[in-house]
């Protein structure tokens, strides 16, 4: 960082690659949307130690192709030190290299596989200690150790479900009974005959590592197969509020998805969060755990960077690991040992009557990450959890 | 084999690297920035490159070291699964660290392991140490088909032994030196008289 940059009213300019567009632009403009709520909520407060935080943004089109070239051009063409950005683990895999090379500072709002630890990045999204764990631990024991795999055709979904798999498998009766993968942009036709392999089938339930736009065409084409949730349910990691958005409140009633923040948090630091945000923005963008991962981590940046006084990468970590934030799901923290967050894990469970998550199981203190755990073990979080009415 | 005989055999220090300059090399990765950056630092070496994607198909002898790109739920080709009968090291080159990719890794039993991106520093590390490895894999297969040789021709000697002392009703001593002096006579190693016995014994009781 130059010395010109360090003026006490210079702005502090931050990069910020969401996609608009593309496969995975709902999602993605949720998080957008999250941290541009937190920046602007930053300058009405008065900034950074009295410098306000100015946006850099491009649109990345959720092509990792273009996700490296706008990192590069954020770094070297736009003198930019921090970034916040990335939510498929290809996009993330992208950009790494570039922010270590130049030793920059990126900010992964996102749940993720896990196995990666770069000491160029903070990870504020659920490791599968996280939330795959608390998953698979609610559904078979309400459904069933039978799982059906459905998922989009990369990283990521093969291996949350060889986690998954491997969590079943530890019942009795239990393992996977189908293992199928769509395109990233999958249409409706995709899911057709997934459908029709899953009613011959009859798992306990379905998991969906499905990501991005195609979502709400495996859910539409469930429901107009007339499979019945209550008994068969979907359950998901990634389906979250925006999803629900797109494929509409009906086909979504009583399927299941674990995340740490759903809007239904019953606590005063959402409730303030989710009406500044409707009141800043209306009711047009979706909150949910993207989003509000991409606020919080936009925080933890400013109080680091309030401490360190400067955004370089050496600087502001020291102020970053172990710091802590009251964000909407809880007070959170980042693990100095693995750069990755304490978070609530939460099952949710989708009410089409309130047009929410209804919340069933949350955890009653922040969970640690353990990014690099390979086989998880049923039964351990039980323990932790409160059963919400319901 | 005591250590000369390694030496001997390339797996001293020496010789492995002396062989280095000129080692031919496949690559089957697809076409990125990475696998560029990695050809290059290959030639760097004094490597003689081929590249190929998809891989191919059979690895031809005269190869001494395959990369190969390890894609989660691609096709793994047949020679990359056999390791025994591989003819050339295998580096596996992996862009995650995850159980997925790591069983994938653990299935081809590759001999080494490179981060995609490419790092210069450490590749040349890894491949004479994944040179080494496969190298030493395949003297001790070897030796372990020699083993089992020697140990299926003991057994056979055993037997022929019995066969005859039955026949001539004689002492093992005695049999032993029969067998031992007959073996001479013919110009045969013991072993295979043994067998010979064996064979036409077997033949012998079921007429």
């Amino acid at each position: 960082m130059t010395k010109a940059n360090m003026a006490s009213s210079d702005p502090v300019r931050v990069g910020v690659l969401f996609s608009e567009t593309g496969d995975i632009s709902t999602t993605e403009i949720s998080q957008l949307m999250g941290t541009r709520f937190a920046v602007d909520k930053i300058n009405a407060a008065g900034g950074i130690c009295g410098r306000e935080m100015q946006i850099v943004h491009y649109d990345p089109q959720s092509s990792p192709g273009q996700y490296r070239v706008l990192v590069e051009q954020l770094i070297l063409r736009d003198k930019i030190n921090v970034i916040f950005g990335c939510y498929l683990s290809s996009t993330r895999k992208a950009v790494l290299p570039i922010v270590e090379k130049w030793n920059k500072l990126l900010f992964y709002p996102t749940l993720y596989e896990g196995f990666e630890c770069s000491s160029n990045v903070i990870y504020t999204g659920a490791a599968p200690n996280q939330n795959s764990l608390q998953l698979a631990e609610f559904m078979t024991f309400n459904y069933g150790p039978r799982v059906y795999l459905v998922g989009s055709d990369y990283i990521y979904p093969y291996e949350s479900n060889r986690i998954m798999e491997n969590l079943v498998c530890q019942l009795p009766g239990g393992g996977k009974v189908g293992e199928r993968y769509v395109p990233l942009g999958a249409e409706y036709e995709h899911f057709k005959s997934i459908i029709d392999d899953i009613k011959n089938v009859k798992p306990d339930f379905i998991f969906s590592t499905v990501v991005g736009n195609s979502t709400k065409y495996l859910y539409q084409a469930y429901a107009d197969a007339g499979l019945n949730p209550r008994i068969m349910p979907i359950a998901s990691l990634t389906t979250l509020e925006a999803e629900v958005n797109q494929m509409g409140a009906g086909v979504a009633n009583g399927h299941i998805s674990s995340a740490p923040y759903f809007q239904t948090v019953d606590r005063e630091a959402n409730h303030k969060c989710l009406d500044e945000f409707r009141y800043m923005y209306g009711n047009e963008f979706c909150p949910n755990a993207g989003w509000e991962a991409a606020y919080f981590q936009v925080n933890l940046f400013a109080q680091a960077m309030a401490l360190a006084g400067s955004d370089s990468i050496d600087e502001l970590m020291p102020y970053l690991l172990g710091s802590e934030f009251e964000a909407p799901q809880g007070r959170v923290r980042v693990d100095p040992t693995n750069h990755h967050t304490c978070l609530y894990p939460r099952i949710g469970i989708f009410n089409s009557e309130f047009g929410q998550f209804e919340i069933i199981r949350q955890a009653k203190r922040a969970i640690n990450p353990d990014p690099y755990l390979i086989s998880h073990s049923l039964g351990e979080w039980s323990l932790r959890h409160n059963t919400v009415d319901g | 084999m005591d250590e000369s005989d390694l030496r001997n055999r390339g797996f001293g220090s020496t010789s492995l690297l002396n062989r280095l300059r000129g080692l031919r090399v496949v690559v089957c990765c697809p076409d990125n920035p990475e696998r560029e950056e990695l050809i290059l630092n290959l030639q760097r070496f004094g490597f003689k490159m081929e590249t190929c994607w998809p891989p191919l198909e059979s690895i031809t002898e005269d190869i001494d070291l395959v990369f190969l790109a390890i894609v989660p739920r691609g096709v793994i080709p047949a020679w990359a699964l056999e390791r025994d009968s591989r003819r050339a090291a295998l580096i596996a080159i992996i862009g995650y660290e995850n159980p997925t990719i790591m069983n994938s890794v653990l299935r081809i039993s590759a001999e080494g392991v490179v981060a995609s991106p490419i790092r210069q520093f450490g590749l040349l590390a890894t491949i004479v140490l994944s040179l080494q490895i496969f190298e030493h894999h395949q003297s001790m297969m070897k030796q372990v088909r020699r083993l089992e040789l020697k140990l299926i021709g003991i057994k056979q000697v055993h037997e022929a032994k019995l066969i005859i002392m039955n026949a001539r009703n004689v002492s093992e001593e005695q049999s032993y030196k029969i067998l031992r002096e007959e073996a001479m006579a013919r110009r045969m190693t013991v072993e295979s008289l043994a067998r010979t016995i064996v064979e036409a014994n077997k033949i012998f009781l079921h007429l």
